[in-house]
């Protein structure tokens, strides 16, 4: 008779194959990655929307306070110099002139016949000016320079371009959305609006007599042009920066304008 | 996480601090700079041209 062998329930785990059973993420650790994520992701929009619209205005009214501070003492400190007014040669304007658009008849008044006023340019960073466009709520002082750093401050204005009021085209740029948004409603602006400068050399008045929309790149509205011009940029449509928004104004009022327009 | 990367910095809590507080202003730091770029790049350059 065979012996009855013993078997153990012990002795059956053990010869039983070793079945491990892999799991992956539950459902519920995978829902709380993605309520993660979608918080950070959340919060990091937020904080987007609050430094671009909010933080950067601040910074730029900061500035702001401090340019017309020195515009003031900018005023009292410069020296103006009157030089002989000769005509550079410099190609005209590609702008067309509304026919029905009325100037108002130049006045000279600073400077004799014949002669220019002209100051000299600022270091980058530091303020040129204030300018006022009344139809687009614009009322804001200007750097020299349009480099990141510059256009903190809102608007600025570009380098190797003339400046306002002296012959040429002065170029000046400024935030459409950001820092304050200086130029927002510029696409207010119409045909035959007027623009205030003020400066080291006087008050000059500009007669919007353009406005189109260019490619960022379009280094057209830049050039210098026969005469005293004053061109503004800034992006377009509202929060894109695709386009250009360009508003040609010529300049009809001021100490330099006599004699400007008259050599041209 | 925030407490998990604490707890596996090395050294006593004054440390761990320190090294959250640096790891914190580089993270801000970053973080500004990638608004600024974003914020230049898609809305609103200074609308200069060239």
């Amino acid at each position: 008779m065979v012996p009855k062998e013993e078997v153990t329930l012990s002795a059956i785990r053990a010869e039983l194959p070793v079945l491990t059973i892999r799991r992956g993420p539950s459902a519920m650790a995978v829902g709380r990655t993605a309520a993660r994520v979608a918080v950070t992701v959340a919060v990091l929009i937020a904080g987007f929307v609050v430094y671009e619209f909010g933080v950067t205005s601040i910074l730029a009214n900061r500035a702001q306070a401090s340019l017309r501070d020195d515009l003031a003492a900018t005023a009292a400190s410069v020296t103006i110099t009157e030089i002989p007014y000769a005509p550079a040669n410099l190609p005209p304007a590609p702008v067309v002139v509304p026919a029905d658009l009325q100037l108002p008849d130049p006045i000279a008044v600073a400077a004799p016949e014949g002669t220019l006023r002209v100051a000299p340019t600022p270091p980058p960073g530091n303020a040129v000016g204030r300018i006022v466009i009344p139809s687009a709520g614009v009322d804001w002082a200007f750097v020299e320079g349009v480099d990141r750093d510059s256009l903190r401050s809102g608007v600025g204005h570009m380098p190797e371009t003339a400046l306002p009021g002296e012959p040429g085209n002065a170029v000046i740029s400024g935030h459409r959305t950001t820092y304050g948004a200086p130029f927002l409603h510029l696409d207010r602006v119409q045909p035959g609006d007027l623009i205030t400068i003020e400066n080291a050399i006087g008050t000059h008045v500009f007669q919007v007599v353009e406005i189109r929309t260019v490619a960022p790149t379009d280094l057209s509205v830049t050039g210098q042009w026969r005469g005293a011009w004053l061109t503004l940029t800034t992006c377009t449509p509202v929060f894109t920066a695709r386009e250009r928004l360009v508003v040609i104004s010529r300049l009809v009022e001021g100490p330099n304008a006599a004699v400007i327009l008259n050599g041209s | 996480m925030i407490r998990n990367l604490y707890d596996s910095l090395p050294g006593p809590a004054t440390v761990r601090v320190l090294q959250m507080l640096v790891a914190v202003a580089i993270i801000a730091v970053l973080v500004l700079l990638l608004y600024e770029w974003l914020g230049s790049t898609l809305f609103d350059s200074g609308g200069t041209v060239g």
